[in-house]
């Protein structure tokens, strides 16, 4: 399978150009429920240190992690991708992040005592941090650090990391209010305020409740400003476990970092004494080396390859294979977006997605290891979400009904996708299965560098076109607003459906005001009925991380994002 | 012989000067836009504008290819940072200097080559020449019957194959890979045995057939068959007179896939998954990575250049002729 | 490499029969030749034949039978049964994912390469041959500007310039989103593989024609006041005939070989267009669970090259006896 191009890897609206896999159950498997994966917020408790070690856990040892791609920065500024992220957490502490407490996934405070707290129902947040926690150079961690970090987010230069904090503190015109730290100076008290030296307060804009959550990424690390620079991006200063020895686009060393203190972290273990990531293999020749388990590959885990699906049979029939796969669903959610402005009749849209192969799509993706068949919008990994199924169709796709719901009309359909190569062959299956309901298909292949650029194009010309999803956290408040609020509508915007309507607008601007983020997100479940109902896309797939690691390697697991997460992980010799 | 080579070596520096303009242009005709890489999952034009402004892709296309060739020359400024000369400045995707990751990349593509050349030099030189000692036996048939076949053998399905066979299956061989030799001699060999057997394969049957054909020429030769005439010793004769003309004419062939190894060899790194020039090339072309594209071609067609001065030169020494023409 | 010698008006024993009839007669004793070429008629009725096999055997090479059947694909979509999934329905199996016919496939494959390869061969061969005339009859100007740009071509690392070139063809060919039609497609794989090819069938025909010019036969054409033109199509081409045929036997398995390495590396015909490169590149990533899907192609490239290699050889033979050895 060819590596996913860069500018897809980027754009974390990524589509499944290289979903691999194949998987678990035979058939019969489309009626199991999928698991739940909700995420709690933590409290004081559950982000002291130290970690829970797993069982048969041992320290020391060099583990391997073998990658298709380097991850291009290590800047905490620009790490957002998911396996930045997995990576960037052995050396990078942010001020919260995941753990999961009795097999229940929760919010802590990484390098804060919390996961913060507010006195005014969301919109000044207040962070205290830990004692104890330094720089690998010895200095201890200040309130200063963390503004430092955050001030460094509104540079023009460090366009790939996330912005919510940036948005959420000045509005989205964020750089025009403060361009960085760059010329020299500060973001004032009344935004980001450092009372004393363990201390950062937030004042943002508005009240967000998941702001907790919009921290829980590298971005929000502390950085000496001694020490920023050209260089930093190859080689930032390390408040994790692990500090950087080598770091190129071929490989990654990391070195243990002996300033830190596992009392201060709930999160990270760091058994092994060395991290060597290696670069540059292709997906297959990786799942091959960890299948083979012969010599340094027992102690090799793979945060981001998939099972590409000619091992999926093997795998999936030898025991001790198995036993060696992680397997998880991911947040991320695809459907075919139906272009509402143009497909405008809801029986056509509803045809669509009773003729849509859904199954066969998957197959030619590599079969139930790729995921699970969708019914909804939001994922199963979404806090609230309802696994309702309105349209009840088989998986199949039912050209039949299809015809009835036309009634004696065809229709025709401007079906675009990417040209690689998974995307080309379901292709073939869409075609044949829209034309068997009398559809009239017109194939528009669009290559994967212009993708996005001609799919966001407010009159893009199409009709039915691959899109996916994933929040940077687990609530409906990075999905649903961000990808069916009308009023957003533009050139370079990602309501992919085109779905203006003034009810689902009015439901978006009630529900993200609300201050309880359990009853938000149960909201938003419902607003996801809502929108199928107007039969807006057609859900395809939940997608699933599956991950194979060396026969050594025990304390893996997946982490929130669907990456192995290195947290605690030990080699058992 | 100054003269010559003077004149070679210019002319050269002019072909080196033509392909970096051509693969600027075409990289310029090339449907897509390197910044577009560079501007997050919300990309704003200013945004898109300010990342073009960093790559120094809102110059003129002239003014561009004036910068790269001066940088070459004397170095050049890219934002706070210099370059010194030769400067082919910095991956888009990196950011790291070209310079660095070619001499990186380099070993890997020499490894190869040198050992591959070894492999095919002394079995597909040995074999033509027995087969032409032996000419019409048992011995030439089945060095003809090999090249025949061997040059049919193509690295993208005799490796992938000899991988499922050798590797996957049997685990007879170690799977390929990179290993600096200066970390680990073993693991730099095994790691390299099966594609250097798999690369070699077309050139042995290649340099089979162009000895025995070179070799079996040369045993017609006047000389020789006065050396004959004059009842010298077959084995004399063969080794001392004919093997030695027949060293030139593939000499001569080998420096030009000498240069041709050297600027990568693309599927073969492909197939077998090694960091070498070939790979950077294939990767830097899907990245749209310009920079990193014209250090490779750079390499490769100076490799080219070089290898075409090297032998030119070596039959100017030996036929004065040559540097006249 | 042969070497090519000239005919001469009295060729011996042949004196009395026309050159080609001659030719005919030699080759037909050669038993190696006959066979391989029977081999080589085989692969080009198989790709001329293509449509009406595929309406014989009901199956067409576009068809995803493995979808539409369920039971004929496990659920990570590999064909059920061995030989992947070989059976008296489908002959050669089926391929994994979308379950299409593998041996309608494979000659619909066939036809794509050898389409391919021989629109190559029949452009360079007139491009070099024109070429390589103009610049050994003309010299001068004409032969020093052809110099130029054969060296510049020669020094472009070659699949480098491949993976680079062919998809700034194909944007420039056509314009934005539309979808590209397999004519234009395999047309652009034709220009960019002629684009670089014909440099070789020049130089060689440029020193043949060297050669030529100061024979007694064109000088004695001179005298007698005949033009340029008729001096090299009465006097030149004639003697130029055997070069270019025998270059084109070499051509032609080298470009069928070159057309699926691009394919391989996916720069070449992509879905749906049935192309043997293509089956090859999909089969180096289905392998370890479906060898047969590799098998195949491999093994029809493999025999069609190692086939119309000896097809070359008899060839060359037959029309240059005085060369064979």
């Amino acid at each position: 399978m060819k590596r996913t191009s860069l500018a897809v890897a980027l754009t974390a609206t990524l589509v499944a150009s290289a979903a691999c896999g194949g998987s678990g159950g035979k058939s019969g498997e489309n009626t199991k429920k999928a698991e739940k994966f909700s995420v709690v917020v933590g409290d004081g408790a559950a982000s002291t240190g130290p970690a829970t070690a797993p069982e048969g856990a041992r320290q020391g040892g060099t583990a391997f992690v073998l990658e298709q791609s380097a991850i291009p920065h290590l800047d905490p500024a620009e790490v957002y991708t998911s396996t930045a992220q997995a990576t960037s957490m052995l050396f990078t502490r942010q001020l919260t992040s995941y753990r999961k407490v009795n097999g229940q996934w929760t919010l802590v405070g990484d390098l804060a005592t919390d996961p913060g707290s507010t006195s005014d129902g969301g919109k000044t947040w207040k962070f205290t941090l830990k004692e104890g926690v330094k720089f690998d150079d010895g200095t201890p961690v200040t309130s200063e650090d963390v503004k430092y970090g955050v001030e460094r987010t509104y540079d023009s230069g460090k366009v790939l990391g996330p912005k919510w904090i940036p948005q959420w503190l000045s509005g989205s015109d964020y750089a025009k209010a403060y361009e960085g730290p760059g010329k020299g100076e500060s973001l004032p008290d009344d935004v980001v305020e450092t009372p004393d030296d363990r201390t950062v307060v937030f004042h943002l804009r508005e009240a967000h409740a998941d702001f907790p959550f919009a921290v829980a990424m590298p971005y929000s690390s502390p950085v000496q400003k001694s020490r920023d620079g050209k260089s930093y991006d190859n080689k930032p200063s390390a408040t994790g476990p692990y500090k950087i020895e080598k770091h190129d686009d071929t490989k990654l060393t990391l070195v243990r970092n002996e300033q830190w203190d596992p009392a201060t972290d709930p999160i990270r273990t760091a058994y092994p004494e060395r991290y060597e990531f290696a670069y540059g293999s292709e997906a297959t020749q990786i799942a091959q080396r960890l299948i083979s388990d012969n010599g340094d590959d027992k102690n090799a885990v793979t945060l981001n390859t998939g099972i590409p699906s000619q091992f999926a049979q093997q795998v999936m029939g030898q025991a001790d294979l198995k036993a060696r796969m992680l397997s998880a669903l991911n947040p991320y959610s695809y459907f075919y977006a139906i272009n509402t402005s143009r497909v405008t009749d809801l029986n056509v849209r509803k045809a669509l997605i009773t003729a849509f192969p859904k199954q066969q799509v998957r197959q030619v993706a590599g079969g139930p290891l790729a995921g699970d068949l969708a019914t909804t919008i939001l994922s199963p990994t979404v806090q609230g979400q309802d696994p309702f199924d309105l349209y009840k169709v088989p998986a199949t796709g039912d050209p039949e009904a299809a015809k009835k719901l036309l009634n004696g009309k065809t229709p025709t359909i401007v079906f675009a996708y990417q040209q690689t190569e998974t995307n080309e062959r379901s292709a073939v299956v869409i075609t044949q299965a829209l034309e068997k309901a009398d559809f009239k298909v017109v194939r528009k292949p669009i290559s994967a560098e212009t993708w996005y650029d001609q799919l966001n194009k407010k009159d893009n010309g199409l009709d039915l076109y691959l899109a996916g999803w994933a929040a940077d956290w687990p609530g409906g408040s990075g999905v649903i607003p961000a990808i069916f609020d009308g009023r957003t509508i533009a050139d370079g915007t990602y309501n992919y459906a085109r779905l203006d309507d003034p009810e689902i607008n009015a439901e978006i601007d009630r529900i993200g005001k609300m201050p309880n983020l359990v009853e938000q997100n149960k909201q938003w479940a419902a607003l996801d009925k809502k929108i199928m109902e107007k039969a807006a896309v057609v859900p395809y797939l939940y997608e699933r991380s599956n991950r194979l690691h060396g026969s050594g390697v025990g304390g893996a697991a997946i982490d929130i994002f669907g990456q192995t997460s290195l947290a605690t992980l030990f080699l058992k010799s | 012989m100054f003269a010559f080579l003077a004149r070679r070596i210019s002319s050269g520096v002019l072909i080196l000067v033509t392909i970096i303009v051509v693969t600027f242009g075409l990289f310029y005709a090339l449907p897509r836009d390197p910044a577009r890489l560079f501007c997050g999952k919300i990309c704003t034009p200013e945004m898109l504008a300010a990342a073009r402004r960093n790559l120094g892709l809102d110059e003129a296309l002239l003014t561009q290819l004036w910068q790269y060739l001066s940088g070459l020359v004397a170095g050049r400024d890219i934002g706070d940072v210099h370059c010194a000369a030769p400067c082919l400045g910095y991956s888009y995707i990196t950011q790291r200097p070209v310079l660095d990751v070619l001499f990186e990349r380099f070993p890997v593509t020499l490894s190869l080559a040198a050992g591959s050349s070894v492999i095919f030099l002394v079995v597909g030189g040995g074999a033509g020449l027995l087969a032409a000692r032996f000419r019409g036996t048992w011995v030439d048939k089945g060095a003809t019957s090999f090249s025949l076949a061997g040059s049919a053998m193509q690295v993208y399905f005799v490796g992938v194959i000899a991988l499922y066979l050798l590797v996957d299956q049997s685990q007879l061989m170690s799977r390929p890979g990179w290993t600096s030799p200066l970390d680990d001699l073993a693991a730099w060999f095994g790691g390299l045995l099966l594609p250097w057997i798999i690369l070699s394969i077309i050139f042995t049957a290649t340099y089979t057939r162009f000895t025995r054909s070179t070799m079996v020429e040369t045993l017609g030769e006047d000389f020789v068959r006065t050396a004959r005439a004059k009842g010298m010793p077959g084995r004399t004769v063969f080794f001392k007179y004919a093997a030695r003309g027949t060293a030139a004419p593939v000499i001569t062939l080998f420096g030009i896939d000498a240069a041709v190894l050297l600027s990568g060899a693309v599927i073969t790194e492909t197939v077998f998954n090694l960091p070498g020039i070939g790979k950077l090339a294939v990767d830097s072309v899907t990245n749209a990575d310009l920079p990193m594209l014209m250090g490779v071609t750079l390499v490769a067609a100076t490799a080219m250049i070089v290898a075409n001065i090297v032998v030119d030169a070596c039959y100017a020494l030996i036929d004065p002729r040559v540097r006249t023409s | 490499m042969p070497t090519i010698r000239i005919r001469r008006a009295a060729d011996g024993a042949d004196h009395a029969r026309s050159p080609w009839r001659s030719a005919w007669l030699r080759f037909r004793r050669d038993r190696a030749g006959v066979v391989s070429g029977v081999i080589v008629l085989a692969f080009f009725a198989a790709g001329v034949c293509a449509p009406l096999f595929s309406l014989l055997y009901g199956k067409d090479p576009y068809q995803t039978y493995g979808q539409d059947r369920p039971e004929l694909l496990d659920p990570y979509g590999f064909p059920v049964g061995p030989m992947g999934g070989a059976s008296g329905e489908f002959w050669l199996g089926l391929e994994p994912g979308l379950g299409r016919d593998v041996l309608t496939q494979l000659l619909y494959g066939i036809r794509t390469s050898l389409l391919i390869a021989l629109a190559v061969v029949l452009i360079i061969s007139v491009i070099g041959t024109l070429i390589g005339v103009a610049a050994g009859y003309f010299g001068g100007v004409a032969d020093f500007l052809a110099g130029r740009v054969i060296d510049v071509l020669l020094a472009f690392p070659g699949t480098l310039f491949f993976i680079t070139f062919m998809p700034v063809l194909t944007a420039l060919l056509i314009s934005g989103d539309e979808e590209v039609p397999t004519a234009v497609r395999v047309g652009s794989i034709i220009l960019v593989l002629s684009f670089f090819g014909w440099t070789r069938n020049a130089r060689l025909l440029r020193a043949q024609v060297l050669s030529l010019r100061e024979r007694e036969f064109v000088a004695a054409a001179k005298v007698g006041g005949a033009g340029h033109w008729r001096i090299i199509r009465r006097e030149l081409l004639p003697n130029l005939w055997t070069p270019i045929l025998v270059i084109a036997t070499l051509d032609v398995p080298a470009y069928v070989t070159i057309e699926a390495a691009l394919s391989f590396l996916g720069v070449g015909i992509i879905e749906p267009t049935p192309d043997l490169g293509r089956m090859i590149h999909r089969g180096a990533q289905v392998y370890s669970a479906d060898i047969a899907y590799m098998l195949i192609p491999s093994i029809a490239m493999l025999v069609f090259v190692v086939a119309f290699n000896l097809l070359g050889d008899s060839a060359r033979d037959a029309l240059d006896p005085k060369a064979a050895r």
